[in-house]
């Protein structure tokens, strides 16, 4: 990893999403870790190609929130981050159930900030209000009941998506598909409009709390 | 005959709202940098991580930025 300077905004986002998720998954007694501290360096330096190609592509430069969930989904199923401890087996598609959780946590994080920070409130509540939601919403995924025409939720077909599309070729060598930065950037288009409802219900509940 | 109203006018080009002609393919979101800074306020960061050889380290930027710096 030599000579690579991680953005600001990776920085940010592996201390305050992907570090987050990865304390509560390689932890002592479970069957995961990461290879060493250079590992989030190689998902940044994915990061940043990613969201430099993506840019190029684009008249103006600032990625809209469903293209960056996208850049660094893609970045975490090209790196790898997640191993098993000790030779330990995990799920072949360990790396892209965390790369949606974090991509679906850049949306969530966009739609705290869209609700709260021209809320015309004391700074306070904010903070208050602020810290409620990262504890009580969490994103969601359509209910197998509505998956009409499937028999296994949606997150896992998304995660097996995300593996075929990518995952495969490296390990063995067969045909990639390519990951495709447009097109999961509208499937997390639709993952928050899918968690619009359910997330002013939670905040709805912190509203009815407080004025309790 | 199967409704196809939306094909036929893409196909077209017709309906393009001015906001549609003004399009660039982004759309002018919010920094980034600023939401994840927001939304993180104050809080601060151990994430304690186990690494391959079964050591468990914190690892942040924050607190690599302020060993380099100090």
């Amino acid at each position: 990893m030599a000579n690579y300077n991680p953005s600001n905004t990776y920085k940010y986002l592996y201390d305050y999403i992907i570090g987050d998720l990865l304390s509560q998954i390689c932890t002592n007694g479970s069957k995961f870790c990461i290879k060493d501290e250079t590992t989030p360096y190689i998902m940044g330096k994915k990061f940043d190609e990613y969201k430099e190609r993506a840019s190029k592509n684009m008249k103006g430069n600032r990625l809209d929130r469903h293209k960056i969930a996208s850049c660094i989904c893609g970045a975490i199923i090209e790196a790898k981050p997640l191993q098993g401890f000790n030779g330990a087996k995990i799920a072949p598609n360990a790396n892209e159930i965390l790369a949606l959780c974090v991509g679906v946590n850049v949306i969530k994080f966009y739609m705290m900030y869209d609700l709260l920070h021209n809320l015309d409130i004391p700074t306070s509540d904010k903070h208050r209000i602020r810290e409620y939601l990262k504890e009580n919403f969490e994103m969601e995924y359509p209910s197998i009941e509505n998956n009409i025409c499937d028999t296994q939720e949606y997150q896992k077909n998304l995660y097996n998506a995300l593996y075929w599309s990518h995952s495969v070729c490296t390990a063995v060598g067969r045909e990639c598909f390519k990951y495709d930065i447009w097109a999961y950037s509208k499937i997390f288009y639709h993952l928050e409009m899918f968690n619009k409802n359910n997330f002013q219900k939670v905040y709805q509940s912190y509203v009815k709390m407080d004025t309790v | 005959m199967l409704p196809a109203n939306n094909m036929l006018n893409s196909l077209l080009g017709k309906n393009i709202t001015q906001a549609e002609k003004q399009y660039n393919d982004y759309n002018d979101d919010h920094d980034f940098s600023k939401v994840l800074e927001f939304c993180n306020g104050n809080t601060v960061h151990n994430n304690i991580i186990r690494y391959s050889d079964g050591q468990e380290k914190i690892f942040s930027f924050e607190s690599k930025g302020k060993e380099e710096n100090g």
